[in-house]
Protein backbone atom coordinates (compact mmCIF):
# COMPACT_ATOMS: atom_id res chain seq x y z
CA UNK A 1 0.00 0.00 0.00
CA UNK A 2 2.63 2.05 1.15
CA UNK A 3 4.57 1.85 -2.13
CA UNK A 4 1.65 2.11 -4.05
CA UNK A 5 1.21 5.29 -2.64
CA UNK A 6 4.91 6.15 -2.97
CA UNK A 7 4.62 5.93 -6.15
CA UNK A 8 1.72 7.87 -7.30
CA UNK A 9 3.35 11.04 -5.29
CA UNK A 10 6.52 10.26 -7.41
CA UNK A 11 4.38 10.18 -10.76
CA UNK A 12 2.65 13.80 -9.87
CA UNK A 13 6.37 15.17 -9.03
CA UNK A 14 7.86 13.63 -11.79
CA UNK A 15 5.40 15.06 -14.32
CA UNK A 16 4.08 18.18 -12.74
CA UNK A 17 1.60 19.56 -15.75
CA UNK A 18 0.94 22.56 -16.75
CA UNK A 19 -0.31 23.39 -13.33
CA UNK A 20 3.32 24.20 -12.40
CA UNK A 21 5.23 27.53 -13.16
CA UNK A 22 9.13 27.21 -13.04
CA UNK A 23 11.89 28.43 -14.76
CA UNK A 24 11.78 28.56 -18.07
CA UNK A 25 7.72 27.86 -18.20
CA UNK A 26 7.31 30.77 -20.49
CA UNK A 27 4.14 30.04 -22.35
CA UNK A 28 0.50 30.06 -20.25
CA UNK A 29 1.58 29.19 -16.72
CA UNK A 30 -0.07 28.88 -13.57
CA UNK A 31 -0.03 27.08 -10.42
CA UNK A 32 2.42 27.20 -7.38
CA UNK A 33 5.92 28.39 -6.82
CA UNK A 34 8.09 27.15 -3.80
CA UNK A 35 11.22 27.24 -3.76
CA UNK A 36 13.65 29.95 -5.69
CA UNK A 37 12.05 30.46 -9.30
CA UNK A 38 13.57 33.22 -11.41
CA UNK A 39 11.55 35.02 -14.26
CA UNK A 40 12.91 36.50 -17.28
CA UNK A 41 11.79 37.01 -21.12
CA UNK A 42 8.18 36.98 -21.86
CA UNK A 43 6.09 34.99 -19.75
CA UNK A 44 2.63 34.45 -20.47
CA UNK A 45 0.09 34.17 -17.34
CA UNK A 46 -2.72 32.15 -18.05
CA UNK A 47 -4.91 31.54 -14.75
CA UNK A 48 -3.64 32.12 -10.99
CA UNK A 49 0.34 32.19 -10.44
CA UNK A 50 0.88 31.43 -7.02
CA UNK A 51 4.01 31.92 -4.78
CA UNK A 52 3.89 29.64 -1.55
CA UNK A 53 4.87 30.79 1.82
CA UNK A 54 8.43 29.54 1.55
CA UNK A 55 8.61 30.00 -1.92
CA UNK A 56 10.57 33.52 -3.99
CA UNK A 57 9.43 34.77 -6.85
CA UNK A 58 12.39 37.20 -8.87
CA UNK A 59 11.89 39.10 -11.72
CA UNK A 60 14.94 40.16 -13.90
CA UNK A 61 15.10 43.13 -15.59
CA UNK A 62 13.39 43.53 -18.62
CA UNK A 63 11.02 40.70 -18.14
CA UNK A 64 7.45 41.24 -19.78
CA UNK A 65 4.55 39.17 -17.60
CA UNK A 66 1.62 39.10 -20.37
CA UNK A 67 -1.81 38.17 -18.55
CA UNK A 68 -4.24 36.37 -20.15
CA UNK A 69 -7.34 37.89 -20.19
CA UNK A 70 -10.23 35.33 -19.45
CA UNK A 71 -13.19 36.25 -17.27
CA UNK A 72 -14.48 32.65 -16.43
CA UNK A 73 -17.06 34.11 -13.77
CA UNK A 74 -18.63 37.06 -15.67
CA UNK A 75 -17.75 39.35 -13.09
CA UNK A 76 -15.98 42.00 -15.94
CA UNK A 77 -12.48 41.35 -14.08
CA UNK A 78 -10.07 39.08 -15.40
CA UNK A 79 -9.13 35.89 -13.96
CA UNK A 80 -5.33 35.47 -13.96
CA UNK A 81 -3.22 36.88 -11.38
CA UNK A 82 0.02 36.87 -9.54
CA UNK A 83 -0.74 36.11 -5.68
CA UNK A 84 1.98 36.66 -3.31
CA UNK A 85 2.32 34.47 0.06
CA UNK A 86 6.04 33.97 -0.16
CA UNK A 87 8.58 36.95 -1.52
CA UNK A 88 8.13 38.67 -4.35
CA UNK A 89 11.50 40.26 -6.14
CA UNK A 90 11.35 42.95 -9.06
CA UNK A 91 14.91 44.16 -9.99
CA UNK A 92 13.59 45.94 -12.85
CA UNK A 93 16.05 49.13 -13.72
CA UNK A 94 16.21 52.43 -15.01
CA UNK A 95 17.10 51.01 -18.56
CA UNK A 96 15.38 47.52 -18.60
CA UNK A 97 11.84 47.90 -16.20
CA UNK A 98 9.52 44.73 -15.27
CA UNK A 99 6.55 44.73 -17.35
CA UNK A 100 3.44 43.31 -15.83
CA UNK A 101 0.22 43.85 -18.80
CA UNK A 102 -2.17 42.08 -20.41
CA UNK A 103 -2.27 40.08 -23.14
CA UNK A 104 -5.32 41.52 -24.86
CA UNK A 105 -5.01 42.76 -28.85
CA UNK A 106 -6.48 46.05 -27.63
CA UNK A 107 -6.11 46.31 -23.19
CA UNK A 108 -8.26 47.65 -20.86
CA UNK A 109 -8.69 48.29 -17.30
CA UNK A 110 -9.64 44.75 -15.58
CA UNK A 111 -8.24 42.41 -17.98
CA UNK A 112 -6.21 40.80 -15.65
CA UNK A 113 -7.25 40.54 -12.03
CA UNK A 114 -3.85 42.08 -9.90
CA UNK A 115 -0.46 41.19 -8.44
CA UNK A 116 -1.41 40.81 -4.87
CA UNK A 117 0.68 40.61 -1.76
CA UNK A 118 -1.10 38.81 1.38
CA UNK A 119 0.72 38.04 4.66
CA UNK A 120 3.62 37.17 2.65
CA UNK A 121 7.31 37.15 3.85
CA UNK A 122 8.51 40.97 1.76
CA UNK A 123 7.92 42.68 -1.76
CA UNK A 124 10.94 44.60 -3.30
CA UNK A 125 9.51 46.03 -6.18
CA UNK A 126 11.71 48.72 -8.51
CA UNK A 127 11.12 49.90 -11.85
CA UNK A 128 8.38 48.37 -13.08
CA UNK A 129 5.20 48.89 -14.51
CA UNK A 130 1.18 47.44 -13.77
CA UNK A 131 -1.16 48.29 -16.47
CA UNK A 132 -4.42 47.09 -17.37
CA UNK A 133 -5.19 45.21 -14.22
CA UNK A 134 -7.70 45.64 -11.72
CA UNK A 135 -5.54 46.55 -9.73
CA UNK A 136 -1.78 46.79 -10.43
CA UNK A 137 -0.93 46.31 -7.20
CA UNK A 138 -2.24 45.19 -4.17
CA UNK A 139 -0.74 44.34 -0.50
CA UNK A 140 -1.96 43.75 2.64
CA UNK A 141 -0.12 42.61 5.99
CA UNK A 142 3.31 42.63 3.86
CA UNK A 143 6.32 45.21 4.64
CA UNK A 144 7.16 46.08 0.76
CA UNK A 145 8.87 48.55 -0.85
CA UNK A 146 8.22 50.50 -4.17
CA UNK A 147 10.49 52.40 -5.87
CA UNK A 148 10.19 53.92 -9.22
CA UNK A 149 6.99 52.26 -10.08
CA UNK A 150 4.35 53.33 -12.94
CA UNK A 151 0.77 52.48 -12.39
CA UNK A 152 -1.62 52.91 -15.29
CA UNK A 153 -5.21 52.42 -16.67
CA UNK A 154 -6.35 50.09 -14.01
CA UNK A 155 -9.09 50.54 -11.88
CA UNK A 156 -7.28 50.81 -8.76
CA UNK A 157 -3.56 51.61 -9.45
CA UNK A 158 -2.15 51.07 -5.84
CA UNK A 159 -4.08 49.39 -3.28
CA UNK A 160 -2.84 48.48 0.13
CA UNK A 161 -4.55 47.82 3.69
CA UNK A 162 -2.76 47.03 7.32
CA UNK A 163 0.79 47.10 5.58
CA UNK A 164 3.97 49.11 6.48
CA UNK A 165 4.59 49.91 2.80
CA UNK A 166 6.80 52.94 1.22
CA UNK A 167 5.51 54.32 -2.25
CA UNK A 168 8.08 56.28 -3.40
CA UNK A 169 9.46 58.09 -6.87
CA UNK A 170 6.36 56.18 -8.61
CA UNK A 171 4.36 57.57 -11.36
CA UNK A 172 0.40 56.71 -10.90
CA UNK A 173 -1.80 57.54 -13.90
CA UNK A 174 -4.78 57.11 -16.08
CA UNK A 175 -6.20 54.79 -13.24
CA UNK A 176 -9.61 54.58 -11.74
CA UNK A 177 -8.07 55.46 -8.03
CA UNK A 178 -4.34 56.24 -8.22
CA UNK A 179 -4.24 55.35 -4.78
CA UNK A 180 -6.52 53.00 -2.91
CA UNK A 181 -5.69 52.71 1.14
CA UNK A 182 -7.80 51.51 4.64
CA UNK A 183 -5.00 51.85 7.06
CA UNK A 184 -6.43 50.12 9.95
CA UNK A 185 -3.39 50.45 12.42
CA UNK A 186 -0.40 50.43 10.11
CA UNK A 187 1.32 53.91 8.88
CA UNK A 188 2.96 53.69 5.57
CA UNK A 189 5.01 56.32 3.59
CA UNK A 190 3.74 57.84 0.19
CA UNK A 191 6.52 60.02 -0.83
CA UNK A 192 7.68 62.31 -3.46
CA UNK A 193 5.31 60.55 -6.33
CA UNK A 194 3.32 62.00 -9.51
CA UNK A 195 -0.19 61.20 -9.28
CA UNK A 196 -2.29 62.32 -11.97
CA UNK A 197 -4.78 62.22 -14.92
CA UNK A 198 -6.54 59.26 -12.35
CA UNK A 199 -10.13 59.96 -11.82
CA UNK A 200 -9.47 60.22 -8.04
CA UNK A 201 -6.26 60.50 -6.89
CA UNK A 202 -6.43 59.03 -3.18
CA UNK A 203 -9.10 57.26 -2.34
CA UNK A 204 -9.28 56.80 1.62
CA UNK A 205 -11.94 54.08 2.40
CA UNK A 206 -11.99 53.63 5.91
CA UNK A 207 -10.03 53.83 9.55
CA UNK A 208 -7.61 56.04 8.37
CA UNK A 209 -5.93 57.93 11.46
CA UNK A 210 -2.83 60.12 9.79
CA UNK A 211 0.06 57.14 10.30
CA UNK A 212 0.07 57.32 6.71
CA UNK A 213 3.02 59.89 6.01
CA UNK A 214 1.88 61.79 2.66
CA UNK A 215 5.08 64.00 1.25
CA UNK A 216 6.47 65.88 -1.37
CA UNK A 217 4.17 64.26 -4.17
CA UNK A 218 2.25 66.11 -6.94
CA UNK A 219 -1.13 65.46 -7.37
CA UNK A 220 -3.12 67.68 -10.50
CA UNK A 221 -5.45 67.06 -13.45
CA UNK A 222 -7.02 64.49 -11.10
CA UNK A 223 -10.71 64.54 -13.02
CA UNK A 224 -13.05 63.93 -10.21
CA UNK A 225 -11.47 64.39 -6.78
CA UNK A 226 -7.65 64.71 -6.03
CA UNK A 227 -9.01 62.87 -2.15
CA UNK A 228 -11.68 60.90 -2.08
CA UNK A 229 -12.70 59.88 1.97
CA UNK A 230 -15.18 56.68 2.32
CA UNK A 231 -18.56 56.99 3.81
CA UNK A 232 -17.04 55.35 6.77
CA UNK A 233 -13.74 57.82 7.26
CA UNK A 234 -14.85 60.06 10.05
CA UNK A 235 -11.79 61.26 10.89
CA UNK A 236 -9.46 63.93 9.30
CA UNK A 237 -6.73 63.31 7.05
CA UNK A 238 -3.39 64.79 7.27
CA UNK A 239 -1.43 65.15 3.98
CA UNK A 240 0.38 68.20 5.04
CA UNK A 241 3.46 69.66 2.23
CA UNK A 242 2.27 68.16 -1.36
CA UNK A 243 1.53 70.32 -4.48
CA UNK A 244 -1.70 70.35 -5.54
CA UNK A 245 -1.85 71.63 -9.22
CA UNK A 246 -2.53 75.44 -7.69
CA UNK A 247 -1.14 77.77 -5.02
CA UNK A 248 -5.01 78.10 -3.96
CA UNK A 249 -5.89 76.98 -1.29
CA UNK A 250 -10.06 77.46 -1.77
CA UNK A 251 -9.38 75.64 -5.08
CA UNK A 252 -7.89 72.72 -3.95
CA UNK A 253 -10.61 72.03 -1.06
CA UNK A 254 -12.65 72.09 -3.80
CA UNK A 255 -10.69 68.80 -4.94
CA UNK A 256 -11.37 67.21 -2.20
CA UNK A 257 -14.76 64.99 -1.25
CA UNK A 258 -15.08 65.12 2.10
CA UNK A 259 -16.50 66.42 5.18
CA UNK A 260 -16.86 69.70 3.85
CA UNK A 261 -19.08 68.46 1.11
CA UNK A 262 -20.52 66.12 2.95
CA UNK A 263 -21.20 66.68 7.13
CA UNK A 264 -19.92 63.49 9.41
CA UNK A 265 -17.48 62.93 7.03
CA UNK A 266 -13.66 63.79 8.14
CA UNK A 267 -11.81 66.63 6.54
CA UNK A 268 -8.30 66.72 4.32
CA UNK A 269 -5.96 68.56 6.11
CA UNK A 270 -3.69 69.95 4.08
CA UNK A 271 -2.17 72.81 4.83
CA UNK A 272 0.67 73.84 5.12
CA UNK A 273 1.35 72.68 1.01
CA UNK A 274 3.68 73.59 -1.49
CA UNK A 275 2.82 76.58 -3.26
CA UNK A 276 5.26 75.63 -5.93
CA UNK A 277 5.15 72.46 -7.89
CA UNK A 278 8.38 70.58 -7.46
CA UNK A 279 10.38 69.87 -10.60
CA UNK A 280 10.52 66.31 -10.84
CA UNK A 281 13.82 64.62 -10.74
CA UNK A 282 15.54 63.11 -13.81
CA UNK A 283 14.53 59.51 -13.18
CA UNK A 284 10.80 60.66 -12.76
CA UNK A 285 10.34 62.75 -15.64
CA UNK A 286 12.03 60.23 -17.60
CA UNK A 287 8.96 57.48 -16.44
CA UNK A 288 6.55 60.35 -17.32
CA UNK A 289 7.88 60.81 -20.44
CA UNK A 290 7.65 57.31 -21.27
CA UNK A 291 4.45 56.29 -19.72
CA UNK A 292 2.42 59.73 -19.52
CA UNK A 293 -0.88 59.40 -20.94
CA UNK A 294 -0.43 62.81 -22.64
CA UNK B 1 -13.32 -3.92 -10.46
CA UNK B 2 -10.77 -1.10 -10.52
CA UNK B 3 -7.43 -2.40 -9.66
CA UNK B 4 -5.86 -0.93 -6.62
CA UNK B 5 -2.34 0.99 -8.63
CA UNK B 6 -5.09 3.09 -10.64
CA UNK B 7 -7.18 3.72 -7.36
CA UNK B 8 -4.59 4.79 -4.84
CA UNK B 9 -3.22 7.30 -7.42
CA UNK B 10 -6.92 8.73 -8.10
CA UNK B 11 -7.51 9.00 -4.39
CA UNK B 12 -4.35 10.74 -3.78
CA UNK B 13 -4.91 13.21 -6.89
CA UNK B 14 -8.51 14.11 -5.45
CA UNK B 15 -6.73 14.71 -2.01
CA UNK B 16 -3.89 16.81 -3.06
CA UNK B 17 -5.82 18.48 -5.86
CA UNK B 18 -7.06 21.50 -4.51
CA UNK B 19 -3.82 22.32 -3.00
CA UNK B 20 -1.83 21.14 -5.68
CA UNK B 21 -3.66 23.64 -8.97
CA UNK B 22 -4.69 26.41 -6.80
CA UNK B 23 -7.88 27.73 -8.62
CA UNK B 24 -9.41 31.51 -8.13
CA UNK B 25 -12.46 30.56 -5.78
CA UNK B 26 -10.93 32.59 -2.70
CA UNK B 27 -9.64 35.60 -5.45
CA UNK B 28 -10.67 38.80 -3.73
CA UNK B 29 -11.54 41.75 -5.56
CA UNK B 30 -13.07 43.17 -2.32
CA UNK B 31 -16.31 43.05 -0.80
CA UNK B 32 -19.27 42.34 -2.84
CA UNK B 33 -23.01 43.07 -3.14
CA UNK B 34 -25.25 41.47 -5.64
CA UNK B 35 -27.93 43.68 -6.90
CA UNK B 36 -31.19 42.33 -8.51
CA UNK B 37 -33.16 44.62 -11.03
CA UNK B 38 -36.15 43.86 -13.23
CA UNK B 39 -35.07 44.30 -16.99
CA UNK B 40 -37.18 47.67 -17.52
CA UNK B 41 -35.59 51.38 -17.92
CA UNK B 42 -36.48 52.55 -14.72
CA UNK B 43 -35.12 49.50 -12.73
CA UNK B 44 -31.72 49.45 -14.55
CA UNK B 45 -31.62 53.50 -14.05
CA UNK B 46 -32.18 53.05 -10.34
CA UNK B 47 -30.07 50.17 -9.91
CA UNK B 48 -27.47 52.04 -11.87
CA UNK B 49 -27.55 55.19 -8.72
CA UNK B 50 -27.87 52.61 -6.23
CA UNK B 51 -24.12 50.31 -7.12
CA UNK B 52 -22.72 53.40 -8.74
CA UNK B 53 -23.56 55.56 -5.43
CA UNK B 54 -22.33 52.25 -3.13
CA UNK B 55 -19.08 51.74 -5.18
CA UNK B 56 -18.14 54.86 -4.55
CA UNK B 57 -18.68 55.41 -1.27
CA UNK B 58 -17.55 52.22 0.20
CA UNK B 59 -15.64 50.87 -2.12
CA UNK B 60 -17.44 47.72 -2.53
CA UNK B 61 -18.28 45.98 -6.05
CA UNK B 62 -21.46 45.83 -6.78
CA UNK B 63 -22.53 43.37 -9.56
CA UNK B 64 -26.01 44.23 -10.65
CA UNK B 65 -27.64 41.20 -11.89
CA UNK B 66 -31.26 41.33 -14.03
CA UNK B 67 -33.95 39.33 -14.14
CA UNK B 68 -37.13 39.08 -16.03
CA UNK B 69 -39.92 38.92 -13.90
CA UNK B 70 -40.29 39.65 -9.94
CA UNK B 71 -40.98 35.72 -9.37
CA UNK B 72 -37.40 35.02 -10.70
CA UNK B 73 -35.74 37.61 -8.90
CA UNK B 74 -37.58 37.29 -5.27
CA UNK B 75 -36.94 33.57 -5.94
CA UNK B 76 -33.09 34.22 -6.06
CA UNK B 77 -33.26 36.69 -3.18
CA UNK B 78 -34.69 34.26 -1.00
CA UNK B 79 -31.85 31.84 -1.68
CA UNK B 80 -29.44 34.62 -0.71
CA UNK B 81 -28.22 34.78 -4.04
CA UNK B 82 -29.46 38.79 -4.54
CA UNK B 83 -28.76 41.03 -1.20
CA UNK B 84 -30.43 43.95 -2.64
CA UNK B 85 -33.29 45.08 -4.96
CA UNK B 86 -35.72 48.08 -5.64
CA UNK B 87 -39.31 46.92 -4.40
CA UNK B 88 -42.37 48.46 -5.07
CA UNK B 89 -44.45 48.00 -2.36
CA UNK B 90 -48.69 47.42 -2.89
CA UNK B 91 -46.65 44.58 -5.75
CA UNK B 92 -45.33 43.50 -3.15
CA UNK B 93 -48.21 43.03 -1.08
CA UNK B 94 -50.23 40.98 -3.78
CA UNK B 95 -47.41 39.06 -4.42
CA UNK B 96 -47.10 37.98 -1.00
CA UNK B 97 -50.64 36.74 -1.19
CA UNK B 98 -51.79 39.89 1.03
CA UNK B 99 -52.93 41.80 -1.84
CA UNK B 100 -54.84 43.99 -3.22
CA UNK B 101 -53.50 46.61 -1.77
CA UNK B 102 -55.31 49.28 0.36
CA UNK B 103 -55.23 52.16 -1.85
CA UNK B 104 -53.19 54.24 0.68
CA UNK B 105 -49.36 54.42 -0.52
CA UNK B 106 -47.91 54.91 2.99
CA UNK B 107 -50.07 52.43 4.54
CA UNK B 108 -48.80 49.41 1.98
CA UNK B 109 -45.32 50.17 2.56
CA UNK B 110 -46.05 49.77 6.36
CA UNK B 111 -47.18 46.77 5.83
CA UNK B 112 -44.96 45.52 3.14
CA UNK B 113 -42.48 46.39 5.77
CA UNK B 114 -43.80 44.79 8.37
CA UNK B 115 -44.23 41.74 6.71
CA UNK B 116 -40.94 41.42 4.93
CA UNK B 117 -39.42 41.58 7.96
CA UNK B 118 -40.88 39.29 10.23
CA UNK B 119 -41.75 36.24 7.49
CA UNK B 120 -38.73 37.35 4.97
CA UNK B 121 -36.08 38.64 6.84
CA UNK B 122 -35.87 41.38 4.44
CA UNK B 123 -36.08 45.01 5.56
CA UNK B 124 -37.46 47.65 3.16
CA UNK B 125 -35.82 50.95 3.67
CA UNK B 126 -36.93 54.35 3.74
CA UNK B 127 -38.68 55.12 0.68
CA UNK B 128 -36.87 56.69 -2.07
CA UNK B 129 -39.34 59.21 -3.86
CA UNK B 130 -41.01 57.65 -7.06
CA UNK B 131 -43.54 54.63 -7.53
CA UNK B 132 -43.65 51.80 -9.48
CA UNK B 133 -45.72 51.47 -12.55
CA UNK B 134 -46.63 48.69 -14.85
CA UNK B 135 -46.59 48.98 -18.67
CA UNK B 136 -49.82 50.29 -18.50
CA UNK B 137 -49.30 53.03 -16.70
CA UNK B 138 -51.15 51.27 -13.54
CA UNK B 139 -48.88 52.39 -9.55
CA UNK B 140 -47.40 49.22 -7.97
CA UNK B 141 -46.68 51.52 -4.61
CA UNK B 142 -43.75 53.20 -3.35
CA UNK B 143 -40.41 52.17 -4.19
CA UNK B 144 -37.82 51.15 -1.89
CA UNK B 145 -34.26 49.48 -1.39
CA UNK B 146 -35.12 45.99 0.04
CA UNK B 147 -32.34 44.94 1.64
CA UNK B 148 -31.61 41.38 3.09
CA UNK B 149 -30.42 41.09 6.89
CA UNK B 150 -27.59 38.47 6.49
CA UNK B 151 -26.53 41.96 3.92
CA UNK B 152 -26.87 44.27 6.73
CA UNK B 153 -24.90 42.02 9.13
CA UNK B 154 -21.95 42.48 6.42
CA UNK B 155 -22.77 46.01 5.32
CA UNK B 156 -24.37 47.63 8.79
CA UNK B 157 -23.78 51.38 7.16
CA UNK B 158 -25.73 50.34 4.10
CA UNK B 159 -29.09 52.21 5.08
CA UNK B 160 -27.72 55.55 6.17
CA UNK B 161 -25.84 55.89 2.74
CA UNK B 162 -28.53 54.33 0.43
CA UNK B 163 -31.53 56.88 2.33
CA UNK B 164 -30.01 59.70 1.11
CA UNK B 165 -31.86 58.98 -2.20
CA UNK B 166 -35.03 60.42 -0.92
CA UNK B 167 -34.25 62.15 2.23
CA UNK B 168 -30.95 64.20 0.84
CA UNK B 169 -32.26 63.91 -3.10
CA UNK B 170 -35.97 62.73 -3.80
CA UNK B 171 -36.26 60.77 -6.55
CA UNK B 172 -39.27 61.87 -7.59
CA UNK B 173 -41.58 60.29 -10.65
CA UNK B 174 -40.46 63.42 -13.17
CA UNK B 175 -36.57 63.47 -12.29
CA UNK B 176 -36.23 59.31 -12.67
CA UNK B 177 -37.79 59.71 -16.02
CA UNK B 178 -35.74 62.62 -16.61
CA UNK B 179 -32.83 60.39 -16.00
CA UNK B 180 -34.31 57.25 -17.98
CA UNK B 181 -34.88 59.79 -21.01
CA UNK B 182 -31.47 61.06 -20.96
CA UNK B 183 -30.13 57.46 -21.11
CA UNK B 184 -31.69 56.61 -24.09
CA UNK B 185 -29.29 58.94 -25.93
CA UNK B 186 -26.27 58.57 -23.45
CA UNK B 187 -25.13 55.37 -21.46
CA UNK B 188 -27.26 55.16 -18.48
CA UNK B 189 -24.32 54.90 -16.29
CA UNK B 190 -22.92 57.88 -17.18
CA UNK B 191 -25.89 59.65 -16.66
CA UNK B 192 -26.63 57.96 -13.35
CA UNK B 193 -22.86 59.27 -12.53
CA UNK B 194 -23.35 62.35 -13.33
CA UNK B 195 -26.68 63.01 -11.57
CA UNK B 196 -24.85 61.83 -8.12
CA UNK B 197 -22.40 64.07 -9.12
CA UNK B 198 -24.69 66.92 -9.36
CA UNK B 199 -26.38 66.46 -6.02
CA UNK B 200 -22.73 66.04 -4.36
CA UNK B 201 -23.55 62.34 -3.51
CA UNK B 202 -20.21 61.11 -5.15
Amino acid sequence: MIRVLTGALALLIAFPGPGKAGEGSKTGVSGVIEGRVTWSGEVSVDGVIVVREGGELTVAPGTRVRFVPRDADGDGIGDSELRVEGALVVAGTRQEPVIFTSAAREPAAADWKYVMINHARRADVRYAVFEYAFSGVQIHYTRGTFDSIVSRHNVDGFRFSTAPVTLRDSYLTGNGNGIRFEERGVGAVIENNVIETNRIGIFAVIRCTGLTRFAGNILENNSSYSIKLGDEQAQDLPVEGNWWGTADGAAIESTFFDGRVEPGMGKVLFRPFLDERPVPGEKMAELMERWSNR
Amino acid sequence: MIRRWVLYPLLLAALLGPWYFPGNAEACVGRKLILGALQEDRQDMVSKLLSILIHERTGTTVEVEYFASEEKLMEKVRKGKVNLYVGYAGAALEGFGKGPATGSPEEDYRTAKRLFEEELNLIWLKPMGFSGRDQAGRTLGWAGVVVSKEALKKFPALPRLLEKIGSRVVLKDEVLDDLVEKGRDRKPAKVARGFLKQEKLI
